[in-house]
């Protein structure tokens, strides 16, 4: 029992900082623009690679990883991020990146 | 340059090789699937069924091997109802699995579909394969293709090693639990040209229990102390010309201790050391310009030390084994496919078992044994678009001192609409019997063994079932589905090993029917974005031939849990950047053996809850988890049968049914550098 009531205390003091998370996404609410890559991913793996690295890219909040259309959609906060670094973070993981129109 | 020489490898493939080694390297086999489909990549589901596959197979992803400790193999399995993962004593750490109501040792373990864990190292192979180096599990219930060998009875359980082609320089993992149990691993998947030609994984592994705690105060160990370490090194080669070539090597040392605490007089201890060594060579050839035909060789050399000791019985054994396939694969066209193949599995045995107790001591049995099965077969698959599909097997096998053996297999599947999916199996699987080894929990005891516990009879069962998949049009994602299936295992022929035939004794004989019946399903759907549930059942009814004096008397199967109902909830915020796994799981009763009726005068154990919680916190580059096994704390109680006098013929470690560890916390961290490219 002790153990449980050890892990539940742990995982409380872990979880603290998803409210701190959803307070600070609040406030950005407004601060939202998406851009969609056209890659040159061609492998799930690819798709696995580029959603693990972007996911922590500063100022990314979503992304949408279509593996047969070689797309990836990302919802990103403008004041952190832009285009460019998003674009250059992809490029970075050895995929050709272009911005679809 | 990059997409132009992988387009040039994924045309270039072997189809031989897709049939005896869908290997995901991460180039071709899966991107040749995920081209066909509309893949949205999203969070990763942990156990699931995939569509489209000739073979109804549970899988196990990277994820699912995520969400526990998962330090090994035989933990790996937690969240499937399939596959019942128990101890086989209380003494030596040793795992085994059951699979439709029988004996793991039914089940054919493949390495990306080569056969391992056969013979010695067996009883420990479960807790050999690190969790944290694989990239997937597949569980596959009923007779497999034949291209695989003859030996997979009521199924198949093949795992996928993380792969040379993963971009992952370095990937490291550390885990302790609070019980002193540590876990390391690193894995390094390196390229070693820009045209992926060549390119190797090197893994590693160390884990060690230094604590020798006894929980329960029997003043035996509840868990072995030791250290294990192994090492594997594989690579892959290939050509645009459709060349490849895989090889790899590895090699393991375990040292465990188990049994009475030392502070006890004259303990009753185990000690075992066991080390071994593997080296394989898979070549698949195109041998026509349209990729049409092509042919493959399969190799694979072992050999197996185990030095052990249980109280005053001593155990040395060897084994080298070598296993050849070679197969010939012509695509006639889109519908129709052969396979031919030629195939050879050789075991050497060198034993020496000394079998003492307080007033025993049996004469020392010193015996070199080679068992050797040569086979030939056949397969054809018929394809009829993603609608239906046949796969009919044939083998003929010569086993050295049985003679010739036929073995007819047959897959079927079809969808009669798009999202249901029935498939029928049926088939033949033989063995040679392995007693000691194949019940290895009866080291772990103070009894005589009386019979044929030194025959290596074959064994031969056929096992046939059903399954329909439905894939339902509802819930968050596109993987909600309903599965039922159903199958029955007929054994013609089966070593029994018998606790109740004579007091103070083990009994192994040949003979005797055994039937079961196994029921299962599965439901898993995503409520909510993020948010999946999972729950799975199954019911296991099974009954075995017993020789009371003259005649067989048909029991129910010892010590065979009747169900398992498994709910698996998890979710995880956006991005993944928290996940959150809880399972729960409700274990049946098994049938007793009447030696242990004065413990359990209802002849059946209880059923019993397992809880296991767990929360990942996802950065750029690693992972930390924090979790609880066995958060109920349920253990069986007094596993050890005669525990206050082990040298004594009433003393038995190998009545095992339940838990035998309490709640355990642990915590661990993954680290991945990813390798990154300029372009």
């Amino acid at each position: 029992m002790k153990k449980i009531i050890a892990i539940l205390a742990a995982a409380a003091l872990l979880l603290s900082p998803v409210g701190a998370d959803a307070r600070a996404k609040k406030s950005n609410k407004a601060s939202k623009a998406e851009v969609t890559f056209v890659t040159t991913m061609d492998c799930e793996k690819c798709a696995v690679k580029v959603r693990e690295n972007l996911s922590f890219e500063k100022g990314v909040l979503g992304l949408d990883i279509k593996l047969a259309e070689k797309t990836v959609k990302i919802v990103y906060n403008p004041k952190k991020t832009d285009v460019e670094t998003l674009g250059k973070a992809i490029r970075k993981l050895g995929y050709e990146a272009e911005v679809k129109k | 340059m990059k997409k132009r020489i992988l387009t040039l490898a994924f045309m270039g493939i072997p189809a031989v090789l897709f049939a005896q080694m869908p290997d995901t390297t991460g180039i071709y086999g899966e991107r040749r699937d995920s081209l066909q489909a509309t893949v949205k990549v999203a969070t990763q589901a942990g156990n699931y069924i995939p569509r489209g596959k000739d073979f109804k197979a549970e899988v196990i992803s990277a994820a699912g091997l995520c969400k526990m400790a998962c330090c090994n193999l035989a933990e790996s399995f937690e969240n499937s109802a399939s596959v019942t993962v128990g101890y086989s004593d209380a003494v030596t750490g040793a795992r085994q699995i059951r699979l439709l109501g029988q004996s793991g040792i039914y089940t054919q373990m493949l390495d990306e579909n080569r056969p391992v864990m056969r013979g010695l190292s067996a009883p420990f192979g479960l807790t050999y394969i690190p969790g944290q180096w694989l990239e997937s599990i597949q569980i596959g219930k009923g007779v497999a293709s034949v291209i695989n060998g003859v030996e997979s009875m009521t199924g198949q359980i093949n795992v996928e090693h993380r792969k040379p082609t993963d971009e992952k320089p370095l990937y490291v993992q550390a885990s302790i639990m609070d019980d002193g149990k540590a876990d390391l691993n690193m894995i390094s998947s390196i390229q070693l040209d820009e045209e992926m030609k060549w390119s190797t994984v090197i893994l590693g592994h160390i884990d060690g229990n230094a604590n020798a705690m006894d929980m329960n105060g029997d003043k035996f160990r509840d868990d072995p102390t030791g250290l294990q370490m192994s090492l594997a090194n594989r690579w892959l080669y290939y050509d645009p010309s459709g060349l490849q070539v895989r090889f790899g090597v590895s090699a393991l040392q375990d040292h465990r201790q188990g049994g009475q605490l030392s502070t006890v007089a004259n303990p009753w201890q185990s000690d075992i050391l066991n080390r071994s060594l593997d080296a394989y060579l898979k070549v698949g050839l195109p041998i026509s310009d349209d990729s049409a035909s092509s042919i493959a060789l399969v190799a694979d050399w072992n050999y197996q030390n185990m030095d052990s000791s249980f109280g005053l019985t001593t155990y040395d054994a060897k084994q080298q084994s070598a296993f050849v396939n070679l197969l010939l694969q012509k695509q006639i066209s889109e519908s129709h496919k052969f396979t031919l193949g030629l195939s050879n599995v050789l075991d050497v045995y060198n034993e020496n078992l000394l079998r003492a107790f307080d007033s025993y001591s049996a004469d020392p049995l010193v015996r070199r044994t080679v068992l050797n099965t040569a086979g030939v077969f056949s397969e054809y698959t018929y394809h009829a678009g993603d609608k239906f599909s046949a796969i009919l097997g044939l083998r003929a096998d010569w086993f050295k001192d049985n003679g010739l053996k036929v073995s007819p297999r047959m897959t079927l599947k079809w969808a009669p609409v798009e999202d249901l999916v029935l498939r029928a199996n049926a088939g033949r699987g033989i063995r040679y019997s392995n007693p000691v080894i194949d019940n290895f929990g009866v080291l772990s005891t103070s009894k005589v063994f009386e019979g044929d516990f030194l025959k290596h009879n074959l064994e031969d069962a056929i096992t046939a079932g059903v399954s329909a998949t439905w894939y339902l049009p509802f819930g968050s994602g596109s993987s909600t589905y309903l599965s039922a299936d159903y199958f029955r295992t007929d054994f013609l022929k089966q070593m029994v090993c018998d606790y109740d035939h004579t007091p103070d004794a083990i009994t192994f004989y040949y003979g005797g029917q055994s039937v079961s019946h196994n029921f299962q399903l599965d439901f898993s759907m995503e409520p909510v974005e993020r948010f999946t549930v999972t729950l799975t059942g199954r019911y296991t009814d099974a009954t075995q031939q017993f020789l009371r004096g003259d005649y067989f008397v048909t029991r129910e199967k010892p010590m065979t849990s009747k169900f398992k109902a498994v709910l698996n909830l998890q979710y995880s915020t956006n991005l993944s950047k928290w996940i959150f796994d809880f399972t729960a799981s409700a274990n049946g009763p098994c049938k007793v053996w009447d030696i242990m009726k004065d413990k359990y005068p209802s002849g059946y154990t209880e059923t019993y809850p397992l809880l296991y919680a767990q929360v990942t916190r996802r950065f750029k580059g690693f992972d930390i988890y924090l979790g609880g096994e066995n958060l109920t704390g349920y253990r069986q109680k007094d596993p050890i049968i005669g525990a206050d006098s082990p040298f004594n013929p009433g003393f038995d470690a190998s009545c095992v049914w339940g838990p035998l560890m309490g709640t355990r916390i642990y915590a661990g961290i993954r680290v991945t550098i990813w390798k990154t490219d300029k372009l």
